[in-house]
Formats: structure tokens, C-alpha cells, sequence
């Protein structure tokens, strides 16, 4: 199968605020040494704790921010050494969900606008090419054609977030990162959502970067899958047997998580995070 | 403690909580389930006088005899914190960032139990223990902001217990926290109903949240109390579509792990649609619509709750399911 | 509509009868503005004058009218110019954000410490008082306010998701600012200029004043409150109807520019 993402040694630090009038800057590491790689019509699961480093990951795989060290391929081309021009030919083969469905569409613009957007930066589309192209990405989500005139308040959070995918497909892209797609939504509508990407993936072939701090979530929408932690890959396999089979401390203690099982209560008083 | 009668909550007509009923005795711990906009918050703030002014309420909320639910804000207030105290979402928006953690929960004690300053810090002390937050001598007097997002948690529950109310009503207590910070807090919450014998309210879209932590739940949807019963029991068989519906949408982490590698993707099971909002409710049963197992009289008629069998399951639909076959 | 704060009424209502004063004015008025008439002067209020004359026998009706069209006009060109410029300063370093925001704010700051009425001066002793320098005056230091509200606000719409789509989308700096952080900030700006327009309308008063601003003939408000001011006993009228009506304009356009922010207040959008 081929290759569509891979990172390899790629690391990212961010100035925090000084401490003291003049003293040094801290710096806050990221992301550091993380390596690895995507295929065709796979889905990698990047799982991992509020600052682990798995929403850097993504910024960095969707060039909003450049490494420090490392390269990072999409398609076969290193994006940071790409020059501007054909970095922005290279973006509509590779796209973004987003979480939040309320702050991922500009509120004043018509939902339909917001999914030809991508199309925009090839000149090669006419306008009634972006409509009807528009008007499919619609109904692969499951939306009607129609729907694009509305506005974003006009949908709830599951139909926005089907906006957003349509808006993720409409290049045709080989490759989708989704950032807690679902984690804003009702949870009867995250069904849907999770269905819809797994269709989606299967007639499209697409590569899938799933990033999300739920292990049942990634256990069910994964095939392979990385445990992150402060900023490194800790750990990465397919997700059967990183999952029953956890090599790692912090892998078996995110999966010996309370969620599941019910802690000593002695041990919560003791060991107070 | 608690009786709740009939309670309905509307906005510009539109019935927000559509007269529920249910009771929290001494000690108990009750879930409060639903997705946004079902009315779980706002049940919740009804139980402490604090519904938005907005909001007509009519009904009967009646604390140990007394009839509460058209009581002056004087009286509601002489309730609060010694009666019924709540935990909120975001513990960093529900902390003075100006106040000292000390000071943060001496507050209440001064004001209700009128404690002196000395006595009160004390109090506070001994609060910090029982919530289990390490070195508390120190952290009287650190900010909220030099506390981490559970141990923030922890100082707001610290804070509610202060006048040692009998029913604390926590509204998605966890939602803002990693998840196994989370977990802690929740063991907490249930040890602490248990060792105060203090009732709980626990309000929450996560069923696993609430499995761990209350013995009985109600699970809304669109305002009404669609299912009731011992928590263990409605999670392991449900009766209403829609609480099935609600388990059935959520990966298990036990079952999916044991696909084998490459196997095809199992489909999670959705509830189609989305939650209409509060004018687009059906006249009849609210999940008419989206029901799976809907019937032509749904949408019209609001179902009856119908008693399954001995006793404490309820349910809110004209034809429930068939209890889960167990085996033995 | 019954939804429109009180404050919008009030203040739109202000607005519309100065500026409808001032657009009836360029087609009629009850008399000429510049014609002199001693032998007029003082008259009360009557048919002909409908609210008398001044000192030198001209129509009060007709110099307010007149004043009004050109306080309208100055705060018009010159918040306008201002705005224009000072948004788009605002909107660059909203986008580029490091060293070309930290050097746009620093200098916005560095106008903004200037006191504005000095700055008036100074270019009217320069250049000689006129029409023109005070609109250039008002534009000038109306830049830096506007530099900071449309820099902040940009700067948040930069953070939000659908730039980071549309970027993901290969849209260049330019077309994000036009196609996204324009549209969005747009409410705060004209609430902003809505608002400046008062203290624009103060500002000429006070250079007309000062003899600064609008030149004889053209009337203006604050050359009648000054020309009037030593006749405060013998004729009160003359100083207090100019001043009525530059308080009710300023009055009208804050209370417009509330109304509107409240308007554009995205939690009144949600309570709907």
C-alpha cells in the first residue's frame, strides 16, 4: 500500500512566558522525535491526554507550524521544503475535521461557501464545477444538495460536523486528520458521525489520522494505533495488540482507567493528581 | 428530603422539563442522564431556587415538608449551602481567581455557620483533607490559578461541603478534566455521599460517569423522565428505545478490542436524527421521530409511565422493550 | 423588531432628525445662511425667523441646519478616512501578527498619547485653518483606536478553526482577511466608528470654537457657541441652542453605537 503520511524524527518546542524580568524563556516541548507513517485507506489512532502532543501533531502535519527538527512527507512531498506555491497545489490532498463544529465554519458565510472554499485555490474550477461538486460532498454526508444555502446556526452540532467532513472531502483528498471529531457532539449523534467517516474512508481509499483522547473510540475506528505522552510516541502498533497486549507502563495505566474499572478509593486519597 | 412533584419548566411557552416527579432520600445517589438540551441542567438548578428568570416554573419541589417551588429568593437562600450546595462544570470560571483557596471556602462558614475567622480556616483545613488535597496547610493559601484542574475540582467540592449541606447537586463535574483525573473525582464524589450520608445529584451525558458513581438514575430526553431505575439494572436492560439507543452509541472499549486485527470495522448502532430543539419538540412522546420502534399514536400522545415489575423500574413509552434476555 | 435594545431607538432617533436637518439643508433653508442683516438682529421667534436671529440678523434656523451639514460632514470624511486607514493597519498586523503587529501597536500607542485637540492645533498653525486640516486632524487621531479594535479582533478570528480550515485550504493571507476576518469584525468597527463619530462632532465643535475649524461664512456649531458667548445674558438662546444640538448628536450617536453593540452582541444571538 502506499505511503500517504509519514513523519520521521520531527519535534516541536514552544516559548513559554518568562518566569522573571529578563530571566530565560522556558520552553515547552511539544512534540519531540516522533516518527511514523500512514497508508492508503488505513486509519492511525493518535490517543493521548490533553497535552500530550497530539494537537501539535496535527498543526504540524497541516503545515499551520513548522518543525523545529525532523520531515515531514504528505504525498511523497516534504511540505516544509516544498515551495509556497506548489505547497498550495499539494493541500487539497490532504484536509482537516475539526473538533468543534461551531468554531470549524465561519458563521457568516453560507455552509455551501464554506465547502467550495478548498476548491477555490485550483483555478482550473469553474464555479458551476465548485457547485456541483459542492452538491456532491453534501449528499456523500448525507445532506441535501439545498443544505448549502443555509447558514451554520442553522444546523445542530451533528449536521455541522457533516458540513465540516463535506468541506474535508471536497478535494477528494488522500488523506484526513480528524482532531476529536466527535468529541463535541451528543453522544447519539457520535454513531453517526463514526459510520459516516468508516463509509467515507472505505469508497474513498483515504488515509485517516484520527486523533482523540478516547481509547474506546480509537479501539473502534482505528487499525493501528500511537499512545502519546508529554510529547512522545510511546508507544504504537495495531491497535489489538497495543491494546490487549500494552507494552508500556502509561499505555496500561490509560487502559486500567477508571472508565472502565473502578479504582481502590485508598489509593485516591494518597495519590492525588 | 427531597419530593418533586410535577415540575415543569417553560420558556415562552415551550415546556423545557414537562412535569417530572421523582424523590431523593437521605444519602441517595441519583443520576441525572441526558444529552444537551433535554433539561437535565436546568432540573438541576430548580433544585437549589437558582431556574433562570426566564423560566415559569409550576409544580411542587418540597424539601423536608416544606413546599419550595414558589419560595421567595430570602428563603432559597437560607437553603443554599446548608441544605443543598452544588459542584459546577468549569472549576477554573467557578473560582474567584482573586481569592485565596482558603478564604474561597471559609466564605460560606462565615456567612451561614457565622464561624469565626480562626475556626473557619480550620474548618477549611479539615475540608481540604477529607476532599484529599496534599499539604492543605499550603494550599490555604494559594490561588486558584496554581492548582491543577482536579485539584481545582476538588477545592469547589471542598467549598460546597462547607455548611455540610444533605444534597449536593454536582452538573457535569468532570467534563472539563483528563480522563483519569476525572475518575478520581467521581470515586470521590461517591465516597463522600457515603461517608456524609449525603445525597448526590449527579448530572452527566456520560453513562460510564454515572454508572460509577449513583445506585439510581433518570435518564431525560426532550424534558421528560423517559426511564428510571437502579443504575446497574437499566444500563445492563434498558427499556426505553432511546436509553438503548444512548448505550448502543458508544464504543466499548472490552468488546472492540477483541477485533482481530484487520477484521472488518463493526458499525456502531445511532440513534438517526439530532435532538430538536426546544419549539420543534413532538406534542406526544418527545423521541417521537427518531424512535426506532415508533408507533402512529406516538407523536400525539404523550405516553403514561408504566412500573416494570416489582416495583422501581419506570418507564416512559407506549410500548416498552422486552426486558434483555440475561443469561444465567 | 421589539427586540431592538431602547438605546438604538433613542440614539437612531437623535441621529435621524440632526441628519435630516442637515440633508434638507442642501436644498432648502428657511433663509440664506450668509446673508447679513443688522437691522435684524435680536428678533424672537416668529413666522419668518422660526427661532429668531442673532446678532447679526441671521437666521438661527438656517445656521443649524447649515452647522449640522458640516459637523456631519467633517465626522463623516473623517472618521471615515480614519477608520478606513487605521482598520487596515489594524487587519495587517492582525495577519502578520511578531514584529510588524508589535510595530503598528507601538506607533498607534505612541498617536494615541497625543493629545488630539493639541495635534488640531498644531496642524491648523501650520497649515492654516480650513475645513480640510480639521477633517485631517479628526482623521489622524481617530487611526490608533481603530488600529486597536480591529488588530484585537482580527487577532481573534485568526485563532479560530475555520482560518486554520481555510488555510488548510490553501487560501493565501489576503483572501482570509477579505473572505473571513473583514466580515466578522465588521460589527465591532462600525460600532467603533459609530461611537468616534460623537467625539468627532466634539472635536470640530472645539476647533470651530477656536476658530480652527469650519471658516465664515459656513456656519458651524461651535463658532456660534463662541461668537454667542459674550450675549449669554442678553440673548441665551443663542448659546444654548448650538450647544443643545451638539449634545443631543453626541448623545444620539453613543447611545446608537451602545445599541448596536448590543445588536451585535453574538450571546443576544444565541438567546434567540
Amino acid at each position: 500500500m502506499s505511503v500517504v503520511l509519514s513523519l520521521s524524527g520531527v519535534s516541536r518546542a514552544y516559548p513559554l512566558p518568562r518566569r522573571r524580568l529578563l530571566g530565560p524563556r522556558p520552553m515547552l516541548q511539544a512534540l519531540s522525535d516522533a516518527s511514523l507513517t500512514l497508508s492508503a485507506g488505513e486509519t492511525l489512532g493518535i490517543v493521548g491526554e490533553s497535552g500530550s502532543g497530539k494537537s501539535t501533531l496535527a498543526r504540524l502535519v497541516m503545515g499551520f507550524d513548522r518543525p523545529d527538527a525532523g520531515r515531514i512527507t504528505v504525498l511523497g512531498q516534504d511540505i516544509n521544503a516544498l515551495p509556497a506555491p506548489e505547497l498550495r497545489r499539494l493541500r487539497a490532498g490532504f484536509q482537516m475535521v475539526f473538533q468543534d463544529p461551531f468554531g470549524s465554519l465561519d458563521p457568516r458565510r453560507p455552509v455551501g461557501w464554506s465547502i467550495a472554499e478548498p476548491l477555490l485555490a485550483d483555478p482550473a474550477l469553474d464555479a458551476p464545477t465548485r457547485r456541483k461538486r459542492v452538491a456532491e460532498a453534501l449528499e456523500q454526508v448525507g445532506l441535501r444538495p439545498a443544505d448549502g444555502a443555509k447558514f451554520p446556526h442553522q444546523f445542530s452540532g451533528g449536521q455541522r460536523q457533516r458540513v465540516a467532513i463535506a468541506r474535508g472531502i471536497v478535494t477528494r483528498p488522500r488523506l484526513l486528520v480528524a482532531d476529536e471529531p466527535v468529541s463535541a457532539l451528543d453522544v447519539s449523534m457520535q454513531g453517526q458521525i463514526l459510520n459516516l467517516l468508516s463509509d467515507l474512508q472505505a469508497q474513498m481509499g483515504l488515509a485517516m489520522l484520527f486523533i482523540s483522547h478516547d481509547l474506546a473510540l480509537v479501539a473502534h475506528q482505528c487499525d493501528r494505533v500511537a499512545v502519546m505522552h508529554r510529547g512522545r510516541i510511546v508507544e504504537s502498533g495495531p491497535v489489538a495488540q497495543v491494546f490487549s497486549h500494552p507494552r508500556e507502563s502509561y499505555t496500561r495505566s490509560l487502559l486500567a482507567r477508571p472508565e472502565t474499572k473502578s479504582a481502590d478509593n485508598r489509593e485516591l486519597v494518597n495519590n492525588t493528581p | 428530603m427531597y419530593k418533586i412533584r410535577n415540575l415543569s419548566l417553560s420558556f415562552d411557552g415551550h415546556e423545557a422539563v414537562r412535569s417530572a416527579s421523582f424523590d431523593i432520600p437521605r444519602g441517595a445517589r441519583l443520576g441525572l442522564v441526558g444529552e444537551s438540551g433535554c433539561g437535565k441542567s436546568i432540573t438541576a438548578l430548580a433544585l437549589l431556587g437558582m431556574a433562570p428568570a426566564s423560566a415559569r416554573v409550576s409544580g411542587s419541589i418540597e424539601i423536608d415538608g416544606q413546599e419550595m417551588a414558589a419560595a421567595p429568593e430570602r428563603l432559597w437562600r437560607s437553603y443554599r449551602a446548608r441544605k443543598v450546595a452544588m459542584v459546577f462544570q468549569e472549576p477554573l470560571s467557578a473560582l474567584n481567581p482573586l481569592k485565596r483557596v482558603g478564604d474561597i471556602i471559609a466564605e460560606p462558614m462565615r456567612l451561614h455557620l457565622r464561624l469565626d475567622r480562626r475556626a473557619a480556616r480550620a474548618r477549611a483545613r479539615d475540608l481540604l483533607v477529607e476532599v484529599g488535597i496534599p499539604d492543605p496547610e499550603a494550599r490555604l493559601d494559594q490561588y486558584p490559578h496554581q492548582l491543577s484542574g482536579g485539584q481545582r475540582q476538588r477545592v469547589l467540592i471542598a467549598a460546597a461541603l462547607s455548611c455540610d449541606p444533605q444534597l449536593l447537586v454536582a452538573d457535569e463535574p468532570t467534563t472539563a478534566l483528563d480522563a483519569h483525573v476525572a475518575g478520581r473525582i467521581l470515586d470521590l464524589l461517591k465516597r463522600l455521599s457515603e461517608t456524609r450520608d449525603m445525597a448526590l445529584v449527579f448530572i452527566s451525558h456520560d453513562l460510564e460517569a454515572v454508572a460509577r458513581v449513583t445506585e439510581e438514575m433518570l435518564v431525560m430526553y426532550g424534558g421528560d423522565i423517559v426511564e428510571r431505575g437502579p443504575t446497574a439494572q437499566l444500563l445492563a436492560d434498558p427499556r426505553h428505545p432511546y436509553t438503548k439507543g444512548l448505550i448502543e452509541a458508544r464504543p466499548r472499549l472490552d468488546a472492540l478490542t477483541l477485533r482481530a486485527d484487520g477484521a472488518p470495522r463493526p458499525r456502531l448502532a445511532s440513534i438517526p436524527g439530532s435532538v430538536p430543539a426546544l419549539a420543534d419538540l413532538p406534542k406526544g412522546c418527545r423521541f417521537a421521530g427518531r424512535c426506532p420502534i415508533e408507533r402512529p399514536a406516538c407523536a400525539g400522545l404523550r405516553p403514561a409511565v408504566s412500573v416494570l415489575g416489582p416495583g422501581q423500574r419506570q418507564v416512559r413509552c407506549l410500548a416498552p422493550l422486552l426486558p434483555a434476555k440475561v443469561p444465567a | 423588531m421589539r427586540n431592538l435594545p431602547v438605546s438604538l431607538w433613542i440614539g437612531g432617533a437623535l441621529v435621524g432628525v440632526i441628519a435630516l436637518a442637515a440633508l434638507v439643508s442642501l436644498v432648502w433653508t428657511p433663509q440664506d445662511f450668509a446673508t447679513v442683516a443688522v437691522s435684524e438682529r435680536f428678533q424672537p421667534p416668529s413666522a419668518r425667523y422660526w427661532l429668531g436671529t442673532d446678532q447679526l440678523g441671521r437666521d438661527v434656523l438656517t445656521q443649524l441646519m447649515v452647522g449640522a451639514r458640516n459637523s456631519l460632514t467633517i465626522a463623516l470624511v473623517a472618521v471615515g478616512l480614519g477608520g478606513a486607514l487605521g482598520t487596515a493597519l489594524g487587519l495587517l498586523a492582525g495577519a502578520k501578527g511578531g514584529w510588524t503587529e508589535e510595530i503598528v501597536l507601538r506607533l498607534a500607542d505612541f498617536s494615541f498619547a497625543f493629545p488630539a485637540l493639541l495635534f488640531a492645533i498644531m496642524l491648523a498653525a501650520a497649515f492654516g485653518p480650513s475645513f480640510a486640516n480639521a477633517v485631517v486632524a479628526i482623521a489622524f487621531i481617530n487611526i490608533p483606536v481603530f488600529v486597536r479594535v480591529s488588530c484585537a479582533s482580527a487577532r481573534q478570528v485568526w485563532q479560530r478553526d475555520y482560518v486554520l480550515a481555510a488555510r488548510a485550504s490553501a487560501r493565501g493571507g489576503l483572501a482570509i482577511t477579505r473572505d473571513h476576518v473583514l466580515p466578522n469584525i465588521a460589527a465591532i468597527v462600525i460600532v467603533q466608528a459609530t461611537i468616534d463619530f460623537a467625539g468627532a462632532i466634539l472635536i470640530e465643535a472645539a476647533l470651530s470654537y477656536l476658530g480652527l475649524g469650519v471658516q465664515p461664512p459656513e456656519p458651524s456649531w461651535g463658532r456660534m457657541l463662541s461668537e454667542a458667548q459674550t450675549l449669554l445674558f442678553l440673548a441665551p438662546q443663542l448659546t444654548v441652542l448650538p450647544g443643545l444640538c451638539i449634545v443631543a448628536t453626541v448623545l444620539g450617536f453613543n447611545l446608537l453605537g451602545d445599541g448596536l453593540r448590543d445588536l451585535a452582541d453574538p450571546r443576544r444571538e444565541k438567546a434567540r
